[in-house]
């Protein structure tokens, strides 16, 4: 951390300090930009993190590539017990291997644009086929704003920001087997609340919220299928996904002067209707679950250690969730591999 | 950051590339992206190698020879494998005969010198569209049923074979079908006690299970334990009274392409249209393939000294020494066939349907599964 204070570095250092003063009049304490792209680590998980307690300053750029893996060969149940994902299949029932990008670009102090965007690969397979589909799943766009300033509360170690948000199909087709998202746009709203231990390099942050399932499917499309005859499709049937209650936990530590990064994670989310309607091999989105995940993070800046100034903020990060708790949903165990980077851009 | 550092970046100002940004994402958010979409269902069983005989073990147990059993409360009393010593084992005959009797492993191989090799292949009648693969083919080795039966003398009254399995599960065939006479063509019932060569697992019912060549594999009783004469000519058998399953237990005639897959994208070019074909009634006559409604032509079939160079075991089972008797394809033996196709650019659906040389063919579409589903296969592809 304490490198930040060479203002003649390149890049994302040298801005942030010209940051201090900003039009806003708000000049925000230089470790801000800090937390804000630790926190935005975790942004790629199961479950999008959409809720973050610190808006990025103006300028600052924040772009992650992450490869996913996620396997399950179980599911929960309506009443949460485990079972095969898919009866009589041993092993993998559903492999989710997936490209994800995640951007992040503060468009002013208090106000940041989020683009988040999947490339899926999923494959399930039942007792007799493996069905596979490729395609670029639901966008997510987004807007942060920070609460405090505009609340005309200084800033100070604790941070509050509101998060809102779509996510909306890319045209895909929703009744394929199987399908690259739930092919309607849904909107969220969550509220993060983060605490920061400066001058210790370690944060925590909370946020709760609210997604709504719009049911409008104007943005993907569906194939004619026939019952009994086609097997790469299922009949288009247009669920009503229930609304959910999101909820997400975190905790960072930055160590040997930001060369690691290592996180805590907690993420759940909560169906206002009670799980009812199953899901199947072949439609492997549930209209209606609930689950908690629990994982761990590491992110390593190697570029810290050489002294190569100009890739220093160019991490590799690893994160690894569980499923402790679940009900209609998938047992999963779930991994990303992922690149990010920050800088500022068009500040 | 680059953007940054350059010297034109005082060409794109902020409220410029905002406005490019928004409209950006708008356009990713509402322009269809369906060209970067692919999808794919491939059955276990597929490509252009599958092997005339099916491996009985494989590292990939779906390649296998299909296994069915139960305990999963599918029937009532149905249980799972059993596992039976070959020296406790007996095989009790009952009912209308003149002496009831209990076979002895070694009273069964008393008859071996009347020992039958041969060639077939079980399909289960589950086996379907949406559930393939229950369908292999492999050597059995086995004493003719009309042995035993005879050996206990079955009343002439006598209208049906009642089969119990040491699994529970039941089925029966009609004495003319266990005793015979045998049309043309026609491998009688054996009680089987070596698959590929070896001796039966315990999966597929050790150490000895029933075979009926060309009928659904239900008619091959596994772990079977005892036969009962009776009079009653109804239907009786585990899938028959508790699922609905037909009494008639003979393949229909049916075909499954293994290559390409449903959906599959290929590219424009050759592409080798393959799979096989089967009818319990009578051997496979021909297979025809038509693309996009066009006429069906004529596939080919792979003929016997392909599969006799492949398979060298067959040379000595009783259809390929008895020629004249079982001319190839087989009543009962799937039938590999092949058809070349120049794919060109575009969405095609591809039509196969097989003939049997009693003349039987699949109908356009199948909602009976009752009796075996057996529809003209269709495959759509896209060819880019």
């Amino acid at each position: 951390m304490g490198q930040r204070r060479d203002s003649k570095k390149p890049g994302m250092i040298a801005h942030t300090i010209r940051n201090r003063k900003s039009h806003t009049g708000w000049g925000q304490p230089r470790w801000i930009g800090t937390f804000v792209a630790l926190a935005l680590i975790g942004a790629l998980t199961p479950a999008p993190a959409w809720g973050q307690a610190w808006p990025a300053s103006r300028g600052a750029f924040y772009a992650k590539v992450a490869r996913s893996d996620i396997r399950a060969s179980d599911q929960f149940t309506f009443d949460g017990r485990r079972s095969d994902f898919i009866d009589g299949v041993a092993g993998n029932a559903f492999v989710d291997q997936s490209y994800h990008l995640y951007t992040e670009w503060g468009l002013l102090d208090n106000l940041t644009v989020v683009l988040s965007a999947p490339f899926k690969q999923l494959a399930v397979h039942d007792l007799a086929f493996r069905y596979e589909t490729a395609a670029i799943g639901s966008v997510s766009i987004g807007l942060r704003f920070g609460l405090f300033p505009l609340l005309g509360i200084r800033p100070s170690a604790i941070a509050m920001a509101m998060n809102l948000g779509a996510t909306v199909p890319t045209g895909y087709t929703r009744n394929l087997t199987p399908s690259a998202g739930a092919g309607q746009v849904d909107a969220h709203a969550l509220i993060g609340i983060g605490l920061s231990f400066w001058p210790t390099a370690a944060y925590v942050q909370a946020a709760g919220g609210y997604r709504y399932r719009s049911s409008y499917y104007g943005l993907s499309k569906a194939v004619a299928c026939t019952a009994g005859v086609d097997l790469f499709c299922i009949r288009d049937t247009r669920p009503a996904f229930g609304d959910e209650w999101l909820f997400q936990a975190e905790a960072g530590l930055t160590l040997l002067s930001g060369t690691f990064f290592v996180q805590a994670l907690g993420q759940g989310v909560w169906s206002v209707e009670t799980p009812r309607i199953g899901f199947t091999a072949l439609n492997p989105i549930p209209t209606h679950q609930r689950y908690f995940k629990a994982g761990a993070g590491l992110t390593v800046y190697p570029f810290k250690l050489t002294r190569a100034f100009r890739f220093e903020n160019v991490g590799f990060g690893v994160q690894a969730f569980l499923t402790p708790y679940g009900r209609n949903t998938i047992d999963s165990q779930d991994f990303f591999f992922g690149i990010d980077f920050r800088g500022d851009f068009l500040r | 950051m680059s953007m940054i550092d350059s010297p034109g970046r005082a060409d794109v100002s902020r409220r410029t590339f905002v406005v490019r940004l928004g409209t950006a994402a708008l356009g990713i958010a509402l322009t269809p992206m369906a060209g970067c979409e692919t999808n794919s269902v491939a059955p276990f069983v597929e490509g252009t190698d599958i092997p005339f005989l099916t491996p009985l073990t494989d590292p990939n147990p779906d390649r296998a020879f299909f296994v069915q059993y139960g305990a999963d409360g599918t029937v009532e009393n149905w249980a799972g494998p059993r596992q039976i010593a070959r020296d406790s084992w007996g095989l009790t005959i009952d009912g209308l005969v003149a002496t009831p009797r209990t076979f002895s492993y070694a009273d069964l191989l008393r008859f071996s010198g009347e020992a039958v090799r041969l060639v077939s292949t079980l399909r289960c009648i589950v086996d379907s569209t949406f559930v393939p693969g229950l369908i292999s083919t492999t050597l059995f080795t086995g004493i003719p049923l009309r042995l035993v039966l005879e050996a206990a003398g079955v009343d002439a009254a006598a209208r049906r074979i009642r089969i119990y399995g040491a699994d529970g599960f039941t089925n029966n065939l009609r004495v003319l079908e266990a005793m015979g006479p045998f049309a043309a063509e026609q491998v009688e019932p054996l009680l089987v006690y070596q698959m590929g060569d070896a001796p039966l697992t315990p999966d597929h019912g050790f150490p000895v299970r029933l075979l009926v060549p060309g009928q659904y594999g239900y008619k091959s009783v596994k772990w079977v334990t005892r036969l009962e004469a009776t009079a009653d000519d109804s239907a009786f058998g585990s899938y028959q009274q508790a699922l609905g399953y037909t009494d008639d237990g003979r393949v229909q005639v049916v075909n499954k392409a293994t290559n390409p897959l449903r959906n599959a994208q290929l590219s424009a070019g050759p592409v080798a249209i393959f799979g096989y074909a089967l009818s319990g009634m009578a051997g496979i006559e021909r297979v025809e393939v038509s693309i996009d409604d066009a006429p069906f032509a004529a596939a080919s079939l792979v003929d016997l000294p392909e599969v006799l160079s492949a398979n060298p075991t067959l040379r000595s089972t009783l259809q390929v020494d008895n020629a004249s008797r079982f001319p190839y394809p087989f009543r009962g033996v799937w039938a590999l066939w092949q058809h070349p196709w120049t794919a060109t650019a575009g969405a095609h659906t591809i039509r196969i349907r097989a003939i049997d040389r009693a003349g039987n063919t699949q109908p356009e579409t199948d909602e009976v599964v009752e009796d075996g589903e057996n529809p003209i296969f269709r495959i759509n592809v896209t060819v880019t």
